[in-house]
């Protein structure tokens, strides 16, 4: 990065401006070579040749001088000479080094073959020459050797001048291969030179192109660097770069903020000391996830609940947190990137989410309703606490579950709670039997279906009427004795009178007939009859027996209305403590004797069974109408012993005391023959009777009932099953205060 | 018990319920007055003749019943009553509870038996 300027010399051209100086070296010196050939091999021989022939000539010369007679000249010039001609043919032959020079060998086949001959020619002529020597001393001059000799030497000459010329040609030979070897190394030389050029253009024109693009990618980092360094700058997280071992050595200035650490300060210090870390909730130290990352070598994120202490534990913040290793090529870490934010208000808005979402929970927990809800498909998917209370079914058991599954009685409304989704709609279900813990209850249902935000499914809202319904009838219940005795007391003045006139006046009638009048028979004789002859003839047209049932019929239709005048009177108060079991006894002390009862039914037969709570005691009623009030069901038991046909049977009333919640609860119990649900709800109706016309009126229960819940305050109910018996709950109140 | 002697002032305003009550008392050997209205027994009441007891009706056409024990007391005070009405839901008034009269002397219409009625005045002259 630093030495950016030049570019590596590439390995080619080296390589090539090498063999391009030895190759011109070598051509360099091959031209030489060429050159010294020509100059030091041939050249030397022709000078030789010259040599040669020059001392020949000159030895010729000589020979010729001396015959003649020149004395002076003596045979002693003439051989050196002979012997240097032999030597420098003997050199041109053979090489090496000579006295005259170094030679080469005659390395052309003409030549040396020439040569030989040119030897041979010479050595012939140096031995005629001994010859002419050794003749001149015997005998004069131009004789046959004379010419002889001279024929020699001039084929001497010719001889080396062939030699001569082969050398001149050799010469010239090498001088044009010497031209051609030139021209070739011109054209090379010229070629490599080219090459090298093109070369070089080319390798100049890739140091510029390197040069831009690495001032371009000098450029571009400068560039990512201050990109980087201003994105760390101004990033909204807190970032600190530390090296492998954990150092700090960048801190961005969110990342100063937070931990109150300037840049300078934090340089170099352990990352421990600059981002102190603790856990939320037990404030214990955390462990720092720049280690994490050093020591596993790949991003962490911190756990949650987080909290950064500030320098100098002036501040505290929530964050959230990741370390990532910076790591080389070779996966060593070269150091940690740590990312913080502050999430304080994130925290703080979780937090009150959380404590809203309790709080809503609290809200429908403490909703006296069994509140469900429920998606799509009907299964639960909240569940309060009323809801867990009815069932039994904790809300974790119940989550999730198909609503048919934990609330098995609420078949009939699943499908409403399906259609109050579909349609989009709120549904009800008014006083739907349900049973909860075992009881017969009545709910109302509600289904809400849930519109907003995307959200599917509904909420069931269930609220237990039960009392409200039981109210409800009572209420209808006393409206419709209200109304009877609204009646009744409105006609009891205009009946009771002619009912009176009836009961009364047969009752005169009767007594008028009676002997035990005393005026009768005196009436009877002034009349001229007598009294017996009167009631003889009454007796035998059954008069006296219409006239008792005009009295009987008239005190019956009195007690009907006597009966009906109880809707209308709200007894007076006197209201007073009364011993329940006293009056229970005396009550069925009471029914033993009734001659109704003793008349209809076997009442004598009947077992009794008294259970006394003994912790009850006082209780407050009216006497009297307590005492009808037991009567009154006492009686109803009796029928209904005397309806159920069971010789096997052991009839049987239980009556049963029970001290309850500031109420006096008191049942009467029978086997009898019961009642079924359809008239359990009409038992308590006016003039509702199953007993055959003439027997009941229908008012026993509704004066029982009238008095309990109208004069006492008290509610009654009644229990039966067709055919195991029947029985009848009331309730009354122990304290007067309840009006 | 002898019912012979007791003088019986009864006052009614319906016919049939006077007279069986009159036709009953008088078999029984009481000396009775029978009255429609309070007007007349008073008239009578002022007379010579003393009466032990009375049967008042209370709904009676003028005076009523209770005005009528108040005055006849007045006029004969050694008197006793019984109220014998039709009215249900009658409850005696103070004057007459100060008098002396309770809820035993006062009968509802119809009673079944004028038996009732009659052993009601054996006890109060008693």
């Amino acid at each position: 990065m630093q030495d950016d300027s030049s570019v590596p010399v590439p390995w080619q051209l080296f390589t090539f401006f090498g063999a391009f100086a030895f190759i011109n070296l070598a051509m360099v010196l091959y031209i030489f070579h060429l050159g010294n050939l020509i100059v030091g091999h041939h050249v030397p021989q022709v000078d030789a040749v010259m040599a040669a022939k020059y001392q020949a000539a000159e030895a010729h010369l000589w020979l010729e001088e001396f015959l003649k007679g020149d004395v002076k000249e003596s045979p002693k010039n003439i051989l050196p000479r002979m012997h240097k001609v032999s030597a420098y043919l003997k050199g041109l032959i053979e090489g090496g080094s000579t006295p005259i020079g170094d030679f080469h060998s005659a390395d052309l086949p003409d030549l040396k073959k020439t040569l030989r001959d040119t030897q041979e020619k010479f050595s012939q002529l140096k031995d005629l020459l001994n010859k002419r020597l050794v003749e001149k001393e015997s005998a004069g001059i131009g004789t046959d050797l004379e010419q002889k000799f001279d024929l020699m030497f001039r084929d001497f000459i010719q001889e080396i001048d062939k030699v001569k010329n082969l050398l001149l040609v050799a010469i010239e030979e090498d001088i044009s291969s010497f031209r051609r070897i030139q021209g070739i190394a011109f054209i090379i030389s010229f070629l490599l030179f080219f090459i090298a050029g093109v070369l070089f253009f080319q390798y100049e024109r890739n140091k510029a192109a390197n040069l831009i693009s690495i001032q371009k990618e000098k450029k571009r980092a400068e560039t990512n660097e201050k990109w980087l360094a201003t994105c760390m700058k101004c990033m909204g997280d807190g970032l600190i770069i530390t090296d492998p071992e954990g150092s700090v050595t960048y801190l961005n200035p969110v990342a100063e903020t937070l931990t109150g650490w300037s840049m300078k300060d934090a340089c170099e210090k352990p990352i421990t000391e600059v981002f102190n870390i603790i856990n939320e909730d037990s404030r214990k130290p955390v462990e720092s996830p720049v280690e994490k990352v050093i020591r596993e070598k790949k991003v962490v994120g911190l756990a949650n609940h987080t909290i950064l202490i500030a320098k100098g534990n002036e501040r505290e913040y929530a964050i959230s947190d990741s370390g990532a290793p910076i790591l080389d090529e070779g996966e060593e870490i070269l150091g940690v990137v740590l990312v913080f934010h502050d999430v304080s208000k994130t925290r703080e808005l979780e937090r009150e989410i959380a404590s809203t979402k309790r709080y809503l929970e609290n809200v429908v927990d403490s909703m006296p309703s069994v509140l469900v809800g429920v998606n799509p498909e009907c299964n639960v998917t909240q569940w309060n606490l009323e809801a867990q209370k009815n069932t039994g079914i904790s809300q974790a058991e119940a989550l999730g579950r198909p609503l048919s599954e934990v609330m098995p009685e609420f078949s009939l409304g699943v499908n409403k709670v399906k259609e109050a989704i579909s349609k989009k709609e709120a549904r009800k279900i008014m006083k739907m039997p349900l049973k909860i813990n075992g009881d017969k209850h009545f709910s109302d249902v509600m289904v809400y279906p849930l519109v907003t935000n995307g959200i599917e499914g509904a909420v069931v809202r269930i609220d237990d009427v039960t009392d409200k319904v039981r109210l409800e009838e009572m209420m209808i219940q006393t409206e419709k004795m209200l109304s009877v005795g609204g009646l009744a007391a409105g006609m009891a003045h205009e009946i009771n009178n002619p009912l009176g006139g009836i009961i009364q006046g047969t009752q005169n009638v009767i007594r008028r007939l009676s002997p035990e009048i005393q005026g009768n028979s005196e009436v009877a004789e002034e009349c001229g009859t007598t009294l017996t002859n009167i009631r003889a003839y009454m007796e035998k047209r059954k008069i006296l027996k219409f006239l008792e049932g005009i009295r009987e019929s008239g005190n019956r239709a009195a007690k009907i209305i006597s009966n009906m005048l109880h809707f209308s009177r709200k007894s007076e108060s006197n209201m007073a403590p009364h011993s329940l079991s006293r009056l229970i006894d005396s009550t069925i002390e009471l029914a033993a004797s009734d001659y109704d009862l003793k008349k209809k039914y076997d009442f004598k037969h009947i077992e009794i069974e008294r259970d006394y709570d003994e912790g009850l005691e006082q209780v407050p009623c009216i006497e009297t109408e307590m005492e009808q009030v037991i009567l009154n069901f006492l009686k109803n038991s009796a029928h209904a012993i005397s309806e159920k046909k069971d010789p096997e049977m052991k009839p049987k009333i239980i009556i049963r005391t029970r001290l309850e919640k500031e109420m006096a609860r008191i049942e009467v119990e029978d086997n009898g023959c019961g009642i079924d649900a359809e008239n359990c709800r009409r038992v308590f109706d006016p003039f509702f009777t199953t007993k055959e016309v003439g027997i009941g009126t229908g008012l026993g229960l509704s004066v029982a009932y009238f008095i309990i819940t109208t004069n006492f305050n008290g509610n009654v109910e009644v229990e039966s099953q067709k055919g195991e018996g029947t029985k009848f709950i009331m309730r009354i109140p122990l304290k007067r205060s309840q009006v | 018990m002898s019912s012979s002697g007791i003088r019986l002032l009864i006052v009614d305003d319906e016919e049939m319920i006077r007279l069986n009550l009159e036709t009953y008392f008088e078999d029984e050997g009481y000396e009775v007055y029978a009255f429609q209205n309070a007007e007349e027994a008073l008239e009578f009441l002022k007379g010579k003749l003393e009466f032990q007891v009375g049967i008042i009706d209370l709904r009676l056409p003028g005076l009523d019943g209770n005005a009528l024990i108040l005055k006849a007391r007045e006029l004969q005070p050694g008197m006793k009553f019984l109220i014998y009405t039709g009215s249900t839901n009658y409850s005696i008034p103070q004057v007459l509870i100060d008098m002396g009269i309770s809820r035993e002397q006062v009968f509802i219409k119809p009673v079944a038996d004028m038996d009732i009625l009659s052993r009601a005045i054996s006890g109060l002259l008693e």
